[in-house]
């Protein structure tokens, strides 16, 4: 089994992990064999792992364990809201000016290239300061961000691709421009995509996290990993770790998994192709 | 090296096999060849014919199998250093590929690649004659001495296959290897080509392994032939008596295709009427974006004809003459500036919208290359029944069974076994029958095919000739074929157009074209382009 296919496999198993996570602790916590992530009245503060916390609570007695796994859950929604809504712009529109050229192309490729010149932090703070708190609006405030990566790289395979004998028989055939689009073109665009999906679900977790870390993005009642170690960072001088340790490891393990997949993934493409 | 003056090339026995390959390429081959002997070394694609000429200089990929005896001017090319080798492949072979445009630097001049070989083969030499020298070499493949400092770029294609000529002969070696040298090249430069490349090694007195799958090609220039099939040399002879009186069955196959690709001349056809008629046409495109300053080139320029029902055309001509362009135009590919084209007594320059989305049904085309014509992510099923679903003709399962009754009609029986395949995984023949289904899915009655054979090897070429010919019996189709091999053209052809400039120089009937050529660009063709010899007895007499 070759580097490459090992990194997809554990990228696969971790991330499964994740998902398997994501979908058991709500229903978890409503049985009541976990404890409400934001219940921390009747708990002591700062308390250090043990078997009634198994990772400790932090500042507020509220129990790091669930609050850990709770954003697990949080992060896969936000960053497949914030993709799919990408995705949903971004091909299109990167095929339509592709495939148009001329001055629809150059504003397009103007605009998203002053996008793209933009830091991305700064560009989803602004956003998400805008746009103010929730989960679709943090989901927003991404999806701008990755809008002009799918652009770029499907108007550039549409441009390359359109210049295809096949798409002139299609011509030929009496094919409309949309019906080109979608059988002829679609087809031999989006096999790059797959790749940068699960490259930028990475970063975008990092950018969530980010966001969560600066008070912007999601509501201060949604468990959310980047606000946890904001809310840690204080404490860690003190000796107390666990705060911070968990929503950390959390975090790097699933931005590690989806760079696995990422890097896996490429590697099988350009073998198919 | 007693016997290695008389026999430059001896090859007893040899087996070759790719490394990633269970099969022996080249498995039991024989060949001599004397010094200053032209040999052709023919075969139908995939027989092993580039495996050898690489196996001869040991351009063999790595980790491939080479056994066998092999005596390259009395040295085993096998057991020399790299150093060795290097001045085997420059001195004693010269290769000639079919691809220049590839195997040049692209950084690199004309007169810095020819520098460049003398250099590395005659450090000893000084300034002065490496410059003498390189002058004389491209002169004698004509090359004129303004385009020495041109890069590869700038030259087109024949001019690039004469600076491949000049650097195989540059060190004068006594074997010079042609993988398909003629391939890429139109029949009149071709033939060029191949005469200079004839008579340099005359004047050097080196043997010539001249590669191709053209068996008129090889008649004409190599007095000794080979044909190569699975790796060995089934018949070796004279060229004059392997074409005429074959043994092999692989010979009488080939042979067999090649006469069938050259066709019998068909007479001119009892009246039938027009359906496709051309008036004025004029493509010209516009080489400035100033619109007061127009300079145009007229790509077609004031060309007139008609096509009948159920009659093929031929449109000849050189490279770059405007036919490719007029085929392009007719299917609105390109801008049309001027002229009628009447499909049906309609002039379709006036139909918009529908109504001429609905008039163009009735013309379809076949393009050059089946590979690139047909969409990678579609399978063969998807692609032929794709035109009934974009005009809305058919429902899916009623477009599957039309793609069935195509696919068994072009001969790719059973249809089942096909549809759901993609192109990658056919051979070219197949594919370009897919092509010509897909293009009788809307039932035209024009078919226009561009250069439709010209990338495939001739056996594949008399196979889809002869499907073409059985279609337009069948369906009353009026065929225009584009290509510059007059030989095809005169045998399938009921008439012939020949293109000049865009304009057309010369129409006439297609028996009488290669007896009785009239304007002066159809007399080179004719000139240029090789023919099997019982055809060429009936020209000379």
């Amino acid at each position: 089994m070759s580097l490459s296919n090992r990194m997809a496999c554990w990228g696969l198993v971790i991330f499964g992990i994740y998902l398997f996570l994501a979908l058991i602790t709500p229903v978890l916590v409503s049985t009541g064999i976990f404890p409400q992530p934001n219940a921390g009245i009747d708990n002591p503060i700062y308390a250090p792992p043990s078997l009634e916390h198994l990772c400790g609570t932090d500042r507020l007695g509220r129990d790091v364990c669930v609050r850990t796994l709770q954003g697990s859950g949080v992060a896969l929604q936000v960053v497949f809201l914030a993709l799919s809504l990408a995705l949903l712009f971004g091909v299109p529109l990167g095929m339509i000016s592709g495939y148009l050229g001329g001055i629809v192309d150059r504003i397009l490729v103007l605009i998203m290239d002053t996008l793209y010149t933009l830091p991305v932090l700064l560009l989803s703070v602004v956003l998400a300061f805008l746009l103010g708190r929730g989960i679709p609006n943090a989901a927003v405030a991404l999806c701008v961000v990755y809008v002009p990566q799918y652009f770029r790289v499907v108007r550039n395979q549409t441009a390359q691709v359109k210049a295809e004998t096949f798409v002139e028989a299609a011509q030929s055939l009496g094919a409309s421009s949309s019906w080109i689009l979608s059988k002829y073109l679609f087809r031999n665009v989006v096999s790059s995509v797959p790749v940068l999906i699960t490259l930028n679900a990475a970063d975008a977790v990092l950018v969530l996290g980010g966001l969560g870390f600066l008070g912007l993005g999601l509501p201060e009642n949604v468990p959310e990993w980047g606000s946890d170690l904001h809310l840690a960072l204080a404490a860690v001088p003190t000796g107390i770790w666990w705060t911070a340790l968990y929503p950390g490891l959390a975090m790097f393990t699933m931005v590690l998994a989806l760079s696995f997949l990422g890097e896996g993934l490429e590697a099988w493409i350009s073998k198919v192709d | 090296m007693p016997t290695s003056l008389e026999q430059i090339l001896q090859i007893k026995n040899l087996r070759v096999r790719y490394s990633n390959s269970h099969r022996w390429t080249l498995d039991g081959l024989n060949l001599q060849i004397a010094a200053g002997e032209r040999m052709a070394l023919v075969g139908p694609s995939g027989c092993g014919k580039s495996t050898l000429a690489k196996a001869i200089i040991q351009l063999l990929p790595s980790g491939s199998a080479c056994e066998g005896e092999l005596l390259l001017a009395g040295q085993d090319p096998r057991s020399l250093s790299p150093n060795e080798l290097r001045t085997l492949r420059g001195q004693i072979v010269g290769l000639v590929f079919q691809d220049p445009m590839t195997r040049l630097n692209p950084l690199m001049t004309i007169r810095e690649h020819l520098l460049d070989t003398l250099r590395a083969h005659r450090p000893e030499k000084n300034h002065v004659w490496y410059h003498q020298r390189t002058a004389s070499l491209l002169e004698k493949v004509g090359i004129g001495s303004n385009r020495f400092a041109a890069y590869p770029h700038e030259l087109s294609g024949g001019m690039r296959q004469r600076l491949a000529i000049a650097l195989a002969i540059a060190l004068k070696p006594s074997l010079v290897i042609a993988d398909e040298p003629t391939t890429s090249l139109d029949v009149a430069i071709a033939n060029q080509i191949m005469s200079e490349l004839h008579s340099l090694c005359t004047e050097l007195k080196s043997a010539l392994i001249l590669i191709t799958h053209d068996l008129a090609l090889a008649g004409r220039w190599c007095e000794r032939m080979a044909i190569m099939d699975r790796g060995c040399i089934h018949e070796e002879g004279s060229s004059f008596e392997l074409l005429t009186i074959p043994k092999s069955n692989i010979g009488k196959r080939l042979l067999h295709a090649a006469k069938g690709r050259e066709g019998k001349s068909k007479l001119g056809r009892s009246y039938s009427p027009i359906v496709l008629e051309i008036e004025n046409l004029r493509c010209w495109h516009s080489q400035s974006d100033l619109p007061w300053k127009q300079k145009w080139i007229k790509a077609v320029n004031d060309v007139s004809f008609s096509v009948h029902y159920g009659e093929s055309v031929g449109v000849v001509g050189a490279s770059g003459c405007g036919k490719s362009t007029l085929c392009r135009a007719l299917m609105g590919l390109s801008p049309i500036r001027g002229g009628v084209v009447k499909l049906e007594s309609q002039n379709i320059l006036n139909l918009h919208g529908r109504s001429l989305k609905r008039a163009r049904q009735r013309m379809q085309m076949v393009f050059q290359d089946p590979l690139a014509s047909l969409n990678p992510k579609m399978t063969i099923g998807e692609a032929v029944a794709d035109p009934l679903i974009i005009h809305n003709l058919a429902t899916k399962s009623k477009a599957k069974e039309v793609t069935r009754e195509l696919l068994n009609q072009v001969g790719l029986r059973p249809a089942e076994r096909y549809e759901n395949r993609f192109p990658h995984e056919l051979s070219g023949g197949q594919l370009q029958r897919v092509a010509i289904a897909r293009a009788l899915t809307l039932k035209p009655k024009v078919l226009i095919c561009d250069e439709s054979l010209s990338m495939l090897d001739s056996e594949i070429q008399a196979e889809i000739l002869s499907l073409l010919g059985e279609l337009q019996t069948k369906l009353g189709l009026a065929i225009l074929l584009i290509t510059h091999e007059l030989s095809v053209a005169s045998g399938f052809c009921h008439r012939i157009l020949v293109f000049d400039n865009g304009q057309i120089v010369e129409e006439s009937p297609a028996n009488q074209i290669l007896h009785a050529p009239k304007a002066k660009i159809t007399q080179s063709l004719v000139q240029a382009c090789p023919m099997l010899p019982s055809t060429a007895r009936q020209k000379n007499v």
